[in-house]
């Protein structure tokens, strides 16, 4: 299947050779602008077109929002964040070892709480990373 | 490896963790004849390579509780400067934990802290 199941998945991100793992993460969300695109002249005499590629300059986006963080490891990722550091993000699911990675990422925002009510969406730390090296791997 | 200042409620977790190391390493066959207290006594007195090699002795030897290591480990940061717990220490195997146990338990071995102060000890020796 080429599915993640979150209830599956073992999330979290390697900085600097330190693996941090998530626990409490209630969802990943990935926005890929990248489009295949057709087009063709307006005589519309060709129903075939002529196919491009948009979207290629702008980087894949991963948004994750991360509960109960500690505040040391906030403050590795808001140094992260200030020094544009690298870091890869991973999603393996633990039933077969099936695994999205972002790699070479950079942190796109500073990681800070972006709700403060009394909903458990208080508890997340939002963490947004931009790739160009989005990779899927499927074991089963 | 840096050891992080031992301070905070932390550090008196840690400080269990490393009496529970001792006494158990007291029960090991090997130290089991001695009085907890000469042996404790004994292991202060040695020179510090020693000390580290009775305390990896402890680590490699002695079982401790998943709370009791988080709490040593905290006293540790890693590349990035954070201090060990859930989130960062999963990917550790057992030779670095173990480095981080060893580390941490020999600057908590060099705090003095004992039911009588160093001058009723003085005091109670010269007595007998």
């Amino acid at each position: 299947m080429a599915i993640f199941r979150l209830y599956d998945c073992d999330i979290g991100v390697k900085y600097n050779g330190v693996d941090y793992a998530f626990d409490h993460v209630n969802e990943v969300t990935i926005e890929d602008p990248e489009r295949n695109r057709l087009t063709r002249g307006a005589n519309a005499k060709d129903n075939l077109g002529l196919a491009y590629k948009d979207g290629l300059k702008d980087p894949k986006r991963i948004t994750v929002p991360v509960m109960n963080m500690s505040a040391a490891i906030k403050a590795v990722f808001e140094q992260a964040f200030k020094t544009q550091a690298r870091l890869d993000f991973y999603c393996i699911a633990r039933s077969d070892g099936s695994s999205k990675w972002g790699k070479n990422c950079v942190l796109s925002n500073n990681p800070q709480q972006l709700t403060l009510d009394e909903t458990s969406e208080s508890l997340a730390v939002s963490i947004e990373f931009e790739t160009f090296e989005l990779v899927e791997n499927h074991k089963s | 490896m840096k050891v992080l200042p031992l301070k905070g409620y932390k550090s008196l977790g840690a400080l269990r963790a490393f009496n529970v190391l001792m006494l158990g390493l007291k029960m090991l066959p090997t130290y089991m004849g001695e009085d907890y207290k000469e042996f404790l006594d004994r292991i202060s007195q040695l020179p510090d390579d020693d000390q580290m090699k009775m305390i990896k002795e402890a680590a490699l030897f002695v079982e401790l509780g998943k709370d009791e290591i988080e709490a040593i480990l905290s006293f540790c940061a890693d590349k990035n400067g954070a201090p060990y717990e859930a989130a960062n220490l999963k990917n550790l195997g057992p030779k670095e934990i173990t480095e981080m146990v060893v580390a941490v338990c020999f600057e908590i071995s060099k705090m003095k802290i004992n039911f009588i102060t160093e001058n009723e000890k003085k005091k109670s020796e010269t007595s007998q």
